[in-house]
């Protein structure tokens, strides 16, 4: 992590140097680089590639099984193929510690959120859809100092998180500091007292640790104390009544099976809110994780996802029907996804205009575990940045071998107009990916 | 031993144990700026009977030991922690002390938790929590230096005082004392010293830092009971009793065989043994129509009662917790396993019948329907599991290169034949080779841990063998069995495997992952396991008696 330049960024931002969030807003000319917003989604347990690519170029592209459910928004994407995920570890655990890290110990959307989101409320917001249920607690794809981040599983307590004190009438608004926002100025004040203090008799034992929980208080504090001045005043949502309840002990509300699709709409509805609404800059979500134990009954399949993902040798039996069943409802969700980001208006477009999105797994065949060829795809117009409605085929291009997945993230980077040469493994060399 | 070694399918360090090096406790001295180091404190002498000190860490509480931390505190419920984020799960501990790391969401937990538990405690009783009048002169001083040194488990020195007597008169608290005392709560428990346990240290020369009295009061109850130190574990704090190992070894045996010491082992066990997502694992009812919740939840219980009467109401040795012929069980379960009912909605000990296939805990329900798929058995799991959790042979994941393509569901073929012919291609008998064989033996449970003779209307066969188990005299042996119960009484006697379970529990005190550097205390730990005839119970107590229990090093990450 590049503690130095994330330093300056806060010091920046305190000083109410970088950009305000309000002239961000209300500007006529088209969005810039700059306001490109990014947005992870990552789906569990890869895909059956034969029934996941598809064919056809440019305009007419035609979707197998797997991808079909994509084709209301096929206009919008860039399926990327023939990029292995090199170095690291084996199978799914490896998988998620390095499709969004390369190898490194920060993930590409915490780093992008250290590196553009100074002066918003949050730098990252990470959302979950029962990613932490069932043993999901190693298998995570976003990481700061190497450490995994735990994605926001409960709707309700994201949405205070990332909406209460930016709603008209809660805070901001240039009234003074409420009672509450003092209080919680002054206790934070005093937490990074302690922290200042103990750093000063441990030097440098257990830096890393401590200036990280100090960012992590900085970041609050500026939220809590209305030093944002964001507002986000159209904040419609959970208009289905979707409450956590007291009797759900375990699993919680959230984790319930019967409540998968429900909590993923509401994270999907709430990210692409924070999104538009300038709360954040990046998000992220998880859906269930690797090795994901989630079934989906909707669906109807009886297998949980990763069991189906074993599917033997018959792409056309039982078991495979289980796995397209998940990964096409998956599909289903990412066009909802897609489709509300384009409803939402930006700076000269749509949301989606102005977003690059991430669609990402651990693995590529699920039966398989392998992390050859993976089978990403890009989503949004990146302020014009992205020519959409594409396939692109990067196997054999890095010297006969496959391409390197690191460099699909240097060019996420770059579209965010983060300019970096690498994101962890370089072995293929520096730079973004050609062609896209 | 050579053997696996060679054969690359092995990581970590167990088995290169008596290749380790003596302690080197040479450190540039860097890091001992302005650590308010003891010039009079003797520098230790150690050799590898002291064990090898690990690296200085200040430890982020678990959620769980937050909760009880708050409950003790303040003498409130234990709060709901759901809105704290979940730990990092590394080698199935979720203590880990480099991985745990607080974020902005941590924060506004802890933040949002901190702000009621303090109201709650002030409205219910303001008084009897200041300890005196707001008219009191120095009331707020008092308040701050008693509460504080239970906040933070430690006395405060003058600056932190003033430090949080500072809240009394801030712009929020508006002159009203107790607000004042609620913000001081309130700060308290958002600082570092509250949210982490130190083991930082103070210098004691070449490179060493030896845990304050307070640092191993902590210590001691966060390993044994996982919440603050009780007043009595203070009190021998302030006395300078946990200055000798004596009472160290006085205090880690109260705590340890206290209703929550007990609960704290079984809690270790569910995390050793990986069975902690029992509750909510995935089962084909299709396949598995007797495996109800009810028997599930008594899977569960099992587990926690069986290894609570092992480690305290018994002979407490590692060979009963692999060989004993009995088990906990309520009609649900005994019906589920076969047994005669103990005619009890409660689980209550119920012994085995001659000749039964159960004994141990690798024929605890939880542990069979833990390593298994939703539909079918998991040989390679189960095999994997009993290498590197009871075994401590860390194996590497598959090479990048290779096909792990599991082998197609067959009607028409038991499961040991399907995985029998992935591990005849020379490219997999590499590794699968001491994996496999010792799966095969768990053959006769099926994937919910019902025993089973038949599969597919063909004959079960659980037989099996461990490769490379360590003998007494360190070579490398091939021992066959037959079922998971004789499998149990092979590792159960075997040194290695004992001493395995220490490990893994080290792993679960120090918080680390690593424990490549740790050779020396992992030998200590075996030594004295072997000498005490393998009890458990003493072993958890002896490890606090090495002198590297409350010494540490720089941390060099």
């Amino acid at each position: 992590m590049n503690r130095s330049r994330r330093r300056m960024l806060q010091l920046l931002a305190s000083a109410g140097v970088a950009t305000p969030l309000g002239t961000m807003f209300g500007r006529n000319a088209a969005a810039a680089p700059s306001d490109v917003k990014a947005l992870f989604v990552y789906v569990p347990d890869g895909v059956i590639p034969s029934l996941w690519h598809p064919t056809g170029s440019g305009g007419n592209l035609v979707l197998p099984s797997m991808s079909e459910p994509l084709a209301p928004v096929v206009d919008d994407l860039v399926f990327v193929r023939g990029l292995d995920m090199y170095a690291g570890g084996a199978t799914h655990e490896g998988g998620v510690a390095k499709v969004l890290t390369g190898d490194s110990d920060v993930s590409l959307d915490v780093f992008l959120g250290e590196e553009t989101g100074g002066g918003l409320a949050h730098r990252s917001v990470q959302l979950g859809v029962g990613s932490t249920f069932q043993g999901g607690g190693d298998k995570l794809i976003s990481y700061i100092s190497g450490s995994p981040i735990s994605p926001d599983d409960d709707p309700i307590n994201a949405f205070d998180r990332l909406f209460s004190g930016l709603t008209p009438g809660k805070g901001g608004g240039g009234k003074g500091p409420t009672l509450e926002q003092l209080r919680a100025g002054s206790v934070l004040d005093s937490a990074m007292d302690d922290i200042d203090r103990l750093q000063s008799v441990l030097g440098s034992a257990e830096r890393e640790k401590l200036d990280v929980h100090l960012d992590a208080l900085r970041e609050v504090e500026q939220r809590v104390t209305g030093q944002i001045t964001a507002s986000c005043d159209k904040v419609v949502w959970n208009e289905e009544g979707y409450a956590n309840s007291d009797a759900d002990n375990y699993p919680t509300t959230y984790h319930r099976e019967d409540n998968f699709g429900l909590i993923g709409k509401l994270q999907m509805d709430q990210l692409t809110l924070a999104l538009g609404c300038g709360v954040t800059r990046v998000g992220t979500l998880s859906w269930s994780h690797a090795v994901s134990p989630t079934r989906i009954p909707e669906t109807g399949a009886t297998r949980a996802n990763h069991d189906a993902s074993h599917y033997g040798s018959d792409i056309a039996g039982e078991i495979a029907n289980d796995f397209i069943a998940h990964r096409r409802w998956f599909m289903e969700q990412f066009t909802y996804l897609l489709e509300r980001m384009r409803s939402i208006p930006d700076t000269g477009g749509s949301l989606l205009d102005n977003s690059i999105v991430f669609l990402c797994t651990e693995i590529n065949d699920g039966n398989l575990h392998d992390h050859s060829d993976m089978p990403f795809v890009l989503a949004g117009g990146a302020c014009g940045q992205l020519e959409t409605g594409r396939s692109l085929d990067y196997r054999g291009t890095a010297g006969g071998e496959n391409e390197a997945h690191t460099k699909l993230l240097v060019s996420i980077s770059k579209m965010m107009g983060v300019d970096i040469d690498t994101f962890g493994y370089d072995g293929t060399g520096p730079g973004g990916l050609d062609g896209l | 031993m050579g053997l696996w070694l060679l054969s690359g399918c092995y990581e970590g360090n167990s088995a290169e144990l008596e290749d380790a090096e003596s302690t080197d406790s040479s450190t540039d001295g860097v890091g001992e700026e302005g650590d308010g180091s003891d010039s009079d404190a003797e520098t230790p002498e150690l050799s590898c009977e002291d064990g090898t000190p690990g690296p200085r860490s200040l430890r982020l509480l678990t959620r769980a030991e937050y909760a009880n931390t708050m409950a003790d505190l303040l003498g409130i419920e234990p709060p709901d922690v759901a809105s704290v984020p979940l730990e990092p799960r590394v080698e199935g501990y979720d203590n880990n002390a480099d991985a745990s790391l607080v974020t902005a969401r941590h924060v506004e937990a802890y933040m949002t938790l901190a702000q009621a538990a303090a109201t709650v405690a002030v409205d219910s009783d303001a008084a009897g929590l200041a300890g005196c009048m707001p008219a009191d002169p120095g009331c707020a001083r008092s308040f701050v230096e008693s509460f504080g040194a239970r906040a933070l488990r430690r006395p405060l020195t003058e600056d932190e005082v003033e430090h949080y007597l500072a809240q009394f008169d801030s712009d929020a608290a508006d002159g009203d004392f107790y607000e004042g005392m609620r913000m001081g709560i309130e700060a308290m428990l958002i600082s570092p010293g509250f949210l982490y346990r130190s083991e930082m240290g103070e210098s004691v020369g070449a490179g060493l830092f030896r845990l304050t009295e307070w640092e191993t009061a902590s210590l001691l109850s966060y390993t044994f009971v996982g919440s603050m130190p009780d007043p009595e574990l203070m009190a021998a704090a302030a006395d300078g009793t946990l200055s000798e190992a004596e009472g160290i070894a006085e205090q880690a045996r109260r705590l340890l065989d206290s209703p929550r010491g007990r609960e704290r082992i079984t809690m270790f066990a569910t995390q050793w043994l990986e069975t902690t997502t029992l509750q909510s694992a995935n089962k084909d009812l299709e396949v598995y129509p007797d495996f109800s919740d009810e028997v599930r939840l008594a899977m569960i219980e099992e587990e926690r009662r069986f290894v609570e009467h092992v480690v305290f109401d018994s002979e407490q040795s590692v060979e009963e917790l692999f060989t004993a012929e009995y088990t906990f069980a309520n009609d649900a379960l005994a019906g589920f396993y076969g047994l005669p009912s103990p005619g009890s909605q409660e689980l209550v000990r119920v012994d085995f019948p001659d000749g039964y296939e159960r004994g141990g805990l690798l024929t605890l329900g939880s542990f069979l329907a833990s390593h298994a798929h939703a539909n079918e058995t998991s040989p390679v799991g189960r095999g994997v599991t009993v290498r590197e959790r009871l075994m401590c042979q860390p194996l590497s994941p598959p090479p990048p290169d290779v096909d792990a393509t599991p082998p197609d569901v067959d009607p028409n073929a038991t499961t040991r034949e399907r995985y029998g012919q992935h591990s005849a291609d020379p490219a997999c008998a590499g590794c699968h080779t001491y994996i496999d064989p010792i799966g095969f033996g768990f053959e006769g449970f099926d994937g919910v841990g019902a025993f089973r003779t038949q599969e597919n209307g063909m004959s079960v066969d659980e037989s099996g063998s461990v490769e490379a188990l360590i003998d007494a005299e360190g070579n490398a042996t091939s021992v066959p069995f037959n079922g998971a119960r004789e499998l149990g009484q092979v590792l159960g006697a075997n040194g290695e495997v004992q001493a395995c379970v220490l490990e893994h529990y080290f792993h679960f005190v120090s918080g680390r992952s690593d424990l490549s550097e740790d050779e020396c205390t992992l030998e200590q730990l075996g030594e004295r396991l072997e000498e005490s005839g393998g009890n458990l119970h003493e072993a958890f107590i002896d490890l606090t008696q090495l002198e590297s229990f409350t010494l540490r090093t720089e941390n060099s990450k």
